[in-house]
């Protein structure tokens, strides 16, 4: 019996550990593809402040809250959406608009997640450039003064 | 023995029903959550692609073709998005577009969607259609045990809609210059505006405004006489650094609301045809004569477009009070730093739609548009 027992449990134990895990990163990729999306609908109304295709560091940070808290300035203590998931892992890239000069407005944003471990506790899997959310810029461009 | 060999049987059974159950919740785990993140997955592509496409529709039907290959860009181009898990590419999608209400310009008229309308004038919504096919695993030996039959995907279906919506407050990217309704009554037609022809961004000084020197589509007579002596077309702030401002870096000074003032200001501020031209300058095409050559060469970066708040004139109820946001194209450089105490003269392009060098779709209610998503 005791023989029985300790070999069914390794099995039973792994497939529900199995189970987990799936379970996990499923609902970590698919809260990750829903906060992409809501970045990238934020950053594509954001007025853009900057001449090129690099945002501007107050830009940056907006849309990265946006995705890792839901709310563009967080208050202090704020809970990310993900365990373990900070701004760095939010990447942005603005795609330019035509013929670059200054003052040029971008043509649509990118947001997606970059070098995020998810942690199932039995295994991890690391997501580079995925999920990822394009929309196409529908604000007005700024810039600081003359 | 006998009793032993009785429970043997048992944990056969026991084992069987423990393993349908065991790979139901397997099912219900790995296919429901791959289901789940391809259902989010396709419904960010349904609303990007639909936000794209509401974009180009300008009352044309250039404009839905614009529209359509924008969907198909949204699926298959350079920034395409993905399902399943981002590695697998939209091929089943389509694409209908709908006009607004009339009397409720913000929502879709459900009646008129259509793939290929042959009146596309005020198709202003969008609504794409997405589908995968999602193939199950643990779900279809599920499936077999307790149904006897196979079943090895599963359709996910999801509708994105988006739309042209009206403008209420606008707060950002106007320029300091309202132009004055040549029909105020016409809302259905552009409150007589027509697409192509100049108007007046800045009046020339009251003595000369005459028919000959002030823009080829302004209207003529009572047009003028009854504007205040002082006023010269700006709106906001009065100070000209601030004006230049607004000009050049798109610092609006106060936000504009339809149906709200505009607030005029006087002075002739010679100084802000060389910002204009600054502005000019700040587009790669600063030489096309007209919005249509300009977009038919193509290398412009839409500076030259600019979002103007349309008035209606000096009414003696509700004077100066904004009605719509025009889209209008600035001329070439050179051409305001030169006009002296003259007028600056844009032309119309049509409806203003933030974020698309098009006019809006909707000639009916002339307004400025946001594209949204439409739930």
């Amino acid at each position: 019996m005791m023989i029985e027992f300790a070999l069914s449990f390794f099995l039973i134990f792994g497939f529900f550990a199995g189970i987990f895990q799936f379970g996990y990163m499923f609902y970590a990729y698919n809260t990750m593809v829903n906060a992409v999306r809501d970045g990238a609908r934020y950053a594509s109304l954001k007025p853009y402040d900057s001449a090129t295709a690099t945002p501007s560091s107050d830009f940056l940070t907006a849309v990265q809250n946006q995705v890792v808290y839901g709310d563009p300035s967080p208050s202090d203590g704020a809970t990310p959406i993900l365990n373990g998931l900070t701004t760095s892992n939010v990447s942005l890239v603005v795609t330019p608009g035509t013929a670059g000069l200054a003052m040029t407005p971008p043509a649509a944003m990118t947001v997606s997640i970059t070098n995020f471990q998810i942690n199932s506790v039995f295994s991890t899997t690391t997501l580079n450039g995925r999920p990822s959310s394009t929309y196409p810029y529908t604000g007005v461009i700024v810039q600081p003064g003359p | 023995m006998a009793s032993r060999s009785k429970s043997k049987g048992y944990v056969l059974i026991g084992t069987c029903l423990g393993m349908v159950v065991m790979t139901g919740i397997a099912g219900v785990a790995v296919d429901l959550g791959r289901l789940y993140i391809a259902k989010s997955e396709i419904q960010s592509f349904a609303d990007s692609a639909a936000v794209s496409s509401a974009l180009e529709l300008d009352g044309t039907s250039v404009g839905i073709i614009r529209a359509q290959t924008a969907v198909t860009t949204a699926a298959t181009g350079p920034n395409a998005m993905k399902w399943d898990m981002a590695t697998k590419t939209v091929t089943s999608y389509s694409v209908v577009f709908a006009q607004g209400m009339t009397n409720s310009p913000n929502s879709v008229d459900t009646t008129s969607w259509s793939a290929n309308p042959a009146n596309p004038s005020n198709y202003r919504f969008t609504k794409v259609t997405a589908g995968v096919t999602v193939p199950l695993t643990f779900m279809q030996v599920f499936y077999a045990m307790v149904n006897r039959s196979s079943i090895n995907s599963q359709n996910v279906n999801v509708v994105g809609t988006a739309g042209q919506e009206l403008l209420q407050t606008v707060p950002e990217g106007l320029l300091p210059f309202s132009p004055i309704a040549p029909d105020v009554a016409n809302a259905n037609g552009h409150y007589g505006f027509t697409t192509g022809v100049q108007y007046t961004m800045r009046y020339p000084p009251p003595g000369q405004r005459g028919t000959n020197s002030v823009c080829p589509g302004d209207a003529a007579g009572s047009y003028w006489s009854n504007l205040p002596s002082s006023d010269r077309g700006y709106w906001g702030s009065t100070s000209a650094a601030a004006i230049r401002g607004e000009i050049i870096y798109d610092q609006q000074t106060q936000p504009i609301t339809i149906g709200g003032p505009v607030p005029m200001v006087g002075g002739q501020k010679t100084t802000e045809g060389s910002a204009l031209d600054q502005r000019v300058g700040e587009d790669s095409d600063p030489t096309s004569l007209t919005y249509a050559q300009y977009m038919l060469g193509g290398t412009g970066n839409y500076r030259r477009i600019v979002a103007l708040p349309i008035n209606n004139g000096n009414d003696p109820n509700t004077p100066f009070t904004a009605i719509a946001i025009g889209a209008f194209f600035l001329l070439p450089q050179g051409t305001y730093s030169a006009a002296g105490v003259g007028s600056y003269c844009a032309e119309y392009i049509g409806p203003f739609v933030q974020g698309s060098s098009h006019a809006g779709g909707g000639a009916a209610t002339p307004s400025g548009f946001l594209v949204r998503l439409v739930q």
